[in-house]
């Protein structure tokens, strides 16, 4: 079960997988796993995390997914052909993903009216759940990390970087943002 | 308590976010500025980060970013300075009411996890049952 650690809690070893259509490609990040006495070779390195994968989304995390999906009556559909991204199928016979539900939800939520019915909680640890759960239904086999896909092609673009450039340089406040 | 002060550019994207019906949003990053302290990040400082990509631009570097319902926001400042500036606003998708846009980035999301071996255009229709 997903629990918060505190700030002594050690640092989990965390590896980005950066696989896309046009450039096939593993990239460890930050990773303190696969240090040297572990693996000799990239190859070996990228071997053994691909099998790693492979393992826990056959025998762990599919049926994780398929088995929630059948418990609240099988609409959320996890395909193999789908890459197992938890999805539904619209009236127009179009997917729409789990996670833009999630996205939805977070944009007309009330964190203040939400804090209040968990008041141990911070604003901040009711919104980075809601991140949590959002990340959590873009779980695919592949491991790609949805959000940086879909961000990456937005931030690259030269047309939003000079934008945002201008944007950063306009240090004139037009008004304070106020809690309503 | 921290304040959250934005720019023109800012206050536009603000629009278009609260044209698209999230309407909460403006006042949950309010909400969030006012949960940081210059002694303490227990607020809006905790969910934002900076872009690596950007580590190497003298203008972008300061800026950080935080992700919610698929908008995103680019601030400068920090909870030391109990003052975020919020500049640009990048609204998803589906707030742009841009249909042929929003069904290019659906295909992307669908091309990158979707199977090697299987077709990789899009089915008109659900396929008929589940595969395992």
């Amino acid at each position: 079960m997903p629990l918060e650690l505190g700030k002594d809690a050690p640092q989990s070893h965390s590896v980005m997988v950066w696989d896309t259509l046009e450039q096939p490609s593993v990239v460890f990040k930050q990773s303190n796993i696969f240090q040297p006495r572990f693996a000799t070779s990239k190859a070996e390195i990228h071997q053994t995390f691909i099998s790693m994968v492979t393992t826990f989304v056959t025998d762990c995390a599919s049926p994780f997914f398929k088995s929630s999906s059948q418990r609240n009556g099988g609409i959320v559909k996890i395909d193999r052909r789908y890459g197992y991204l938890p999805l539904l199928w619209g009236k127009d016979g179009k997917p729409v993903f789990v996670y833009e539900i999630i996205e939805e939800i977070e944009g007309i939520i009330d964190l203040s009216e939400l804090q209040s019915r968990l008041p141990s909680l911070s604003y901040a640890q009711i919104a980075g759940s809601l991140g949590f759960v959002r990340s959590l239904s873009q779980f695919n086999r592949k491991c790609v990390d949805i959000d940086s896909l879909v961000d990456e092609a937005a931030e690259s673009d030269p047309e939003f970087l000079s934008a945002l450039e201008k944007a950063v340089e306009d240090q004139e406040a037009v008004r304070v943002l106020a809690p309503l | 308590m921290c304040l959250l002060h934005c720019n023109a550019t800012a206050d536009k994207g603000l629009k278009i976010v609260w044209r698209a019906g999230h309407t909460n949003i403006e006042a949950n990053l309010a909400i969030l500025a006012a949960g940081d302290t210059v002694e303490q990040e227990n607020g809006l400082g905790q969910l934002t980060h900076p872009v690596a990509d950007w580590a190497k631009n003298n203008t972008l570097c300061k800026v950080r970013k935080y992700r919610t319902s698929g908008h995103r926001f680019y601030f400068v400042g920090t909870h030391k300075d109990c003052n975020y500036h919020l500049r640009f606003v990048l609204p998803n998708k589906r707030a742009e009411d841009d249909k042929p846009k929003d069904w290019r980035y659906r295909n992307r999301v669908l091309n990158a996890v979707l199977d090697e071996d299987i077709c990789r255009t899009l089915p008109a229709t659900p396929p008929a049952d589940d595969e395992d």
